[in-house]
C-alpha cells in the first residue's frame, strides 16, 4: 500500500521538476555568489549602467548620453544601492529575479501550451547557462526576460481565460509587465506589437465561414479590448518613461532611449570593427558590436557627430545603403545570422567561463533551435491559414519580432537570449506532445 | 495559353525537366567562365596556402631538389597537377583553364552522385543546385585543391552509390574499381577522402547485417558482395596510394606518412587552447606560423610559440596530449567549436576576405536554409521510424562522409572551407528530399505531404 503510494509520488513529475528547479537554485547561488560575482566584471556596459545608477543616486540631471539605453535597469540599480554605493542587495535582487526567472517560463509555457509544456520549461530553463549566466553580471538581461515571461504568460492566459474579469485582470497585468520590461529592453515593444497583429489576423481567419462580410468584425472585438487594456496598462510607466527621455534627450522625442539611430548606422556602414562619434565640445563615443568582434572586422570609422544624434545617425546609414544597396542587403541577414548562430555571447566570451557560453550556443541549436525547425515544418505542412492560425505562430511572433529588429540594427546572441523563452516555450511543447493537442502538428505523447 | 500555340514535340520537351536543366547548367557555365576571367582571377589572389601550392609547383616542374618534410605539409597531388600544367615560362594560364574545365564538370559530377544515391530526378535538381552554388564557382576561380578534390570525391561515391545498384557482378567490380581510382585521385588532393570513404563502407557493411527479411541469407552471403567492392576499391586505390605514400614517407625523412604530416600539427593548432596562431620552430631554416581561419573568425589572439617544427608529428601530438590533459573540458569545448566552425561558421576562407565576400557569406545563408534545413526534416523523418530504419537507410550512406568530416574536424580545427566539398552530399540529400526520392527510398508508406485538417481551435 505504501510503496504504491510511493510510486504515485514518484510518478508526479511536479516533484522531479521541483528538484530540479532547487538544483538549479543551487547552481544560482553558487555561480552568483563564487564563480562570477557580478561585481568583479564591471565593464562596458555594466560600466554603463552601474555609472548611471551612481549619477542618478547623485541627483545629477540625465543628458542625451545618458538614455542611449533605457533608463529602467539603472533606475532599479540607483533604487537598490541609494543606501550607499554598495552592490550587494543590487546583486541579492539579481539572483532572486534569476532563481525566478524558470517558474516564471514555466508559466508563460503554461499559458501557451498546457501544464506538460510548463513543466518541462521550468526543468529546461532552471539549468540553461545563459540564463544563470546573465544573473551573474550587472545587466539588464535577467529582468528583461523575466517581465517579458510574466508579459506574455498574462497575454497567452488572456487569451484563454472564460471569465470576462479574469481576461481583463490578465491583460492589465500583462500590459503592466510589459511597460517593465520595455523600460528595461527597447525590443519588447515591437515584439508585444507583432504578436497582436498575428493575433489579430489569426482570429479573422479563424472566423465561421458563411457569414455576412461584416462579421470579420465581430470576432476581433476581444482582441481589441485585449489590446486596449493592454496599452492602458503599459501606458503609466512608459508616459513617465518617454518624458524623462525626451527632456534628457534635449526635448527630441524618445521612449526608452535614443540609440536606435546609432544602432542603424552601426549595422550599415560597411564592415565595422566599431564607430567612433564625435560631437566636438559635447561628447564622445565608441561602440563596436559583438557580431562585427566574432567576424573579425578591424576597420575603424569615424563620424562627426554625436550617438545621440539620430537623425544624423539614420541621414548617414541611408547615404551608405543608397551606395550600396546590396552589401546592406547582406549585412542584415549578417545581423540575424550573428543573433541566432553567432558562436558565443557577450561578455562571457571574454570570462573564464567562455566553454559555457559556447555550449550553451550548441545546446540552444540542438535543443532549441532544431525541435523549432521541425515544429514549423511540421505545422507548415498543414497550410498557411493553420500555420497563421496556429498557437506555435503566437509564440514564434516575438521571435519574429527581433530578427526584423537586429537586421535593421546589429546582431548577436546576447539580444537573441530573453527570447531563447519563446523557443523554450516551441520546443517543448514539440516534445511533451502539447503541440499535437494544440496545433495539430508534431509528433504525439 | 502560350504552351497551346506552341508544336507539340516542344511542348513535350518543355514538359520534361531536362532542357531546363541544361539551360541552368549552361547558366552555371557562363557564371564560371565570367567569374574566373573577370570577377576574380586565380593569379590575382596568389597568397597564404594558394603560394604554397604554386611555390611547390614551380619546383616541382623546374627544379630537381629533393622533396623534404616542409613540403608534404599538404598533399602532394594539386601541387603535381600545377607542375604538369604549368607552361615553360611558368605561366599560370593553362592551370585557370583546366580549374574552369573541373568546375564546369562538377555539376553534372554531383547530378551523377544524386542519380546513382536517389535516382533520376534527384540527380537533374542536384546539377540545376550546384550549377549555381557560389563556393563551387569560387573555389574554382582559386588555386586550391578543392575543386578538384570535389570532383574526383564526387565521382568516387557516385560510383560507389552505383555499384552498390547494378546486378550484373563485372559491371559492380569495373564500377566499384573506377570509384576507388576517383577515390585514390581524391585523396592527393585532401586526405578526408579516406576516413569519408571509410565510414561510408562501415554504415554499409553495418546496414548489411541489420538488414531484416525472412528470406534473408546467412549474414556471411549478405556480406559477401559488399566484401568484394571493398576489396576491389582498395586494390584500385592501391596504385596513386602507393606511390603518394612512398613519396611523403622518403620526403618525411623516413617516417611512414600517406597524403601529409600535417595532421598532428593540426592536432595541435586545434587543441592548445583559443589562439590565433602557433608558431612551430625552424626546420633547416623552414619556420611555419599557421592559425586557422576558424580561430581567427572568433577573434583569438593568443598565440603559441614551440620549440619543434612543424612537421614533427610526435612532438606535436605529444604536446597536444599533454595541452589535453591538463584542459580535458576544454578540450572537449574546443572540439565542439570546430564542428560549429565548420557547419555554422560565418563565411569561407579566403573569400571572406576578398571583394566578393558578400556572396560567400550569402552562399552560408543558402547552405542553412537549403540544404541544412532540408537535411534536419529528413532526418527526423527517418529517425521516427526507429534507429534500425535510419542505420539501414540510403541517407545514413549519403551522411556517412559528413559524418567522417565531422570526426576528422573534431580532431584537428574546423573551418567552412573544410565543409565545402561536402556540400556535395547535402545537396544530394536536400535534392532527394525536395523530389521526394529520399521518402520513397527511405520512408516507404509516409505520407508524402501530411494532412490538412483544419486544426483544432484555440
Amino acid at each position: 500500500m505504501q510503496s504504491r503510494r510511493l510510486k504515485a509520488v514518484l510518478n508526479e513529475p511536479f516533484l522531479w521538476v521541483s528538484l530540479v528547479y532547487a538544483c538549479g537554485i543551487g547552481v544560482r547561488l553558487m555561480y552568483t555568489l563564487i564563480i562570477q560575482p557580478p561585481a568583479t566584471t564591471i565593464y562596458s556596459d555594466m560600466g554603463l549602467y552601474v555609472g548611471l545608477a551612481r549619477r542618478i543616486v547623485g541627483h545629477m540631471p540625465l543628458t542625451a548620453p545618458d538614455v542611449t539605453h533605457p533608463l529602467g535597469y539603472s533606475e532599479l540599480l540607483a533604487f537598490l544601492m541609494a543606501g550607499g554605493q554598495s552592490l550587494t542587495l543590487a546583486m541579492n535582487v539579481q539572483l532572486v529575479v534569476a532563481c525566478l526567472l524558470p517558474p516564471a517560463v514555466g508559466l508563460m509555457c503554461w499559458a501557451a501550451y498546457g501544464r506538460r509544456t510548463g513543466l518541462l520549461a521550468v526543468v529546461f530553463s532552471s539549468l540553461y547557462f545563459p540564463f544563470i549566466e546573465y544573473g551573474a553580471l550587472f545587466l539588464s538581461e535577467i529582468h528583461f526576460t523575466f517581465w517579458l515571461a510574466l508579459a506574455f504568460a498574462g497575454l497567452f492566459a488572456a487569451r484563454r481565460a472564460h471569465r470576462r474579469g479574469a481576461m481583463i485582470a490578465l491583460a492589465l497585468g500583462g500590459g503592466l509587465a510589459l511597460s517593465i520590461a520595455s523600460s528595461l529592453k527597447s525590443v519588447a515593444l515591437p515584439a508585444v506589437f507583432l504578436y497582436f497583429v498575428i493575433d489579430g489576423v489569426a482570429l479573422v481567419l479563424t472566423r465561421p465561414a458563411g457569414d455576412p462580410a461584416s462579421s470579420w468584425w465581430r470576432p476581433l472585438k476581444p482582441w481589441l479590448l485585449r489590446g486596449a487594456l493592454v496599452a492602458v496598462a503599459a501606458a503609466p510607466l512608459l508616459g513617465v518613461l518617454a518624458r524623462v527621455c525626451t527632456r534628457a534627450n534635449n526635448d527630441q522625442f524618445c521612449v526608452t532611449g535614443n540609440k536606435m539611430g546609432s544602432d542603424f548606422l552601426l549595422g550599415h556602414y560597411g564592415r565595422i570593427a566599431d564607430i567612433e562619434w564625435v560631437s566636438p565640445g559635447r561628447d564622445v563615443f565608441r561602440f563596436g558590436s559583438p557580431g562585427a568582434l566574432l567576424r573579425h572586422y578591424d576597420d575603424h570609422v569615424s563620424v562627426p557627430f554625436s550617438m545621440t544624434d539620430g537623425a544624423a545617425n539614420k541621414r548617414q546609414a541611408w547615404r551608405w545603403i543608397g551606395d550600396h544597396p546590396g552589401e546592406a542587403v547582406v549585412l542584415s541577414l549578417d545581423h540575424v545570422y550573428d543573433t541566432f548562430f553567432g558562436s558565443s555571447m557577450w561578455p562571457t566570451f571574454n570570462h573564464g567561463s567562455w566553454p559555457y557560453g559556447n555550449i550553451s550556443e550548441y545546446v540552444f541549436i540542438v535543443f532549441l533551435f532544431i525541435p523549432t525547425l521541425l515544429a514549423c515544418g511540421a505545422i507548415v505542412r498543414r497550410g498557411w491559414r493553420a500555420v497563421l492560425t496556429s498557437r506555435t505562430a503566437l509564440a514564434f511572433a516575438p521571435i519574429a519580432a527581433l530578427t526584423i529588429t537586429v537586421a535593421v540594427a546589429t546582431g548577436e546572441v546576447r539580444y537573441r537570449i530573453p527570447f531563447d523563452i519563446f523557443f523554450i516555450a516551441i520546443a517543448c511543447a514539440y516534445v511533451v506532445g502539447d503541440m499535437a493537442r494544440v496545433d495539430g502538428a508534431g509528433p504525439r505523447r | 495559353m502560350i504552351e497551346k500555340m506552341l508544336p507539340v514535340g516542344v511542348r513535350a520537351r518543355m514538359g520534361s525537366a531536362l532542357p531546363w536543366v541544361i539551360l541552368v547548367y549552361a547558366l552555371g557555365i557562363a557564371l564560371r567562365v565570367f567569374y574566373t576571367l573577370k570577377v576574380q582571377r586565380p593569379e590575382d589572389f596568389v597568397m597564404s596556402d594558394m603560394y604554397f601550392y604554386v611555390t611547390l609547383a614551380n619546383r616541382l616542374a623546374f627544379s630537381s631538389d629533393p622533396l623534404m618534410p616542409w613540403d608534404i605539409t599538404h598533399p602532394l597531388g594539386y601541387p603535381a597537377l600545377l607542375a604538369f600544367v604549368l607552361s615553360r615560362t611558368g605561366s599560370l594560364a593553362r592551370v585557370v583553364d583546366l580549374q574552369i574545365v573541373i568546375s564546369c564538370l562538377v555539376p553534372l559530377a554531383i547530378g551523377l552522385l544524386g542519380a546513382a544515391a536517389y535516382g533520376r530526378r534527384t540527380g537533374l535538381l542536384a546539377t540545376v543546385f550546384a550549377s549555381l552554388y557560389f563556393p563551387f564557382v569560387d573555389f574554382g576561380a582559386l588555386f586550391l585543391s578543392e575543386i578538384h578534390f570535389i570532383f574526383w570525391l564526387t565521382l568516387a561515391f557516385a560510383a560507389f552509390f552505383a555499384a552498390r545498384r547494378v546486378r550484373r557482378r563485372g559491371v559492380a567490380v569495373a564500377i566499384a574499381a573506377g570509384g576507388g581510382f576517383a577515390l585514390s585521385v581524391a585523396t592527393a588532393f585532401k586526405s578526408v577522402a579516406i576516413p569519408a570513404a571509410f565510414v561510408f563502407f562501415v554504415v554499409e557493411g553495418l546496414a548489411i547485417l541489420l538488414e531484416r527479411r525472412d528470406d534473408a541469407p546467412s549474414w556471411r552471403v549478405r556480406l559477401a558482395p559488399w566484401a568484394i567492392r571493398v576489396a576491389v576499391v582498395g586494390v584500385a586505390a592501391m596504385p596513386l596510394l602507393g606511390v603518394l605514400t612512398s613519396v611523403c614517407t622518403r620526403a618525411n625523412r623516413g617516417h611512414f606518412c600517406v597524403t601529409g604530416n600535417k595532421a598532428p600539427s593540426d592536432f595541435l593548432l586545434g587543441h592548445a587552447g583559443r589562439l590565433a596562431y602557433i608558431q612551430w620552430g625552424d626546420d633547416e631554416g623552414h619556420g611555419f606560423h599557421f592559425g586557422s581561419p576558424g580561430s581567427y573568425l572568433r577573434h583569438y589572439n593568443d598565440h603559441l610559440d614551440v620549440p619543434f617544427p612543424m612537421t614533427d608529428g610526435a612532438a606535436n601530438a605529444g604536446a597536444a596530449w599533454k595541452w589535453i590533459a591538463q584542459h580535458p573540458g576544454e578540450a572537449i569545448v574546443l572540439s565542439i567549436d570546430h564542428v560549429f566552425d565548420t557547419f555554422f561558421g560565418v563565411a569561407h576562407w579566403p573569400t571572406y576576405g576578398h571583394p566578393t565576400w558578400a556572396f560567400a557569406h550569402l552562399s552560408q545563408y543558402v547552405f542553412m536554409i537549403l540544404l541544412f534545413a532540408p537535411m534536419v526534416f529528413a532526418c527526423a523523418a527517418i529517425l521516427r521510424r526507429g534507429w534500425r530504419a535510419a542505420l539501414t537507410s540510403r541517407t545514413a550512406l549519403v551522411l556517412a562522409p559528413i559524418a567522417a568530416l565531422t570526426l576528422t574536424v573534431m580532431i584537428a580545427t574546423g573551418e567552412t572551407r573544410y565543409r565545402i566539398p561536402f556540400d556535395i552530399f547535402f545537396i544530394v540529400l536536400a535534392c532527394a528530399y525536395a523530389t521526394k526520392d529520399l521518402a520513397r527510398l527511405d520512408l516507404p508508406g509516409a505520407s508524402p505531404t501530411g494532412t490538412r485538417a483544419t486544426p483544432p481551435r484555440s
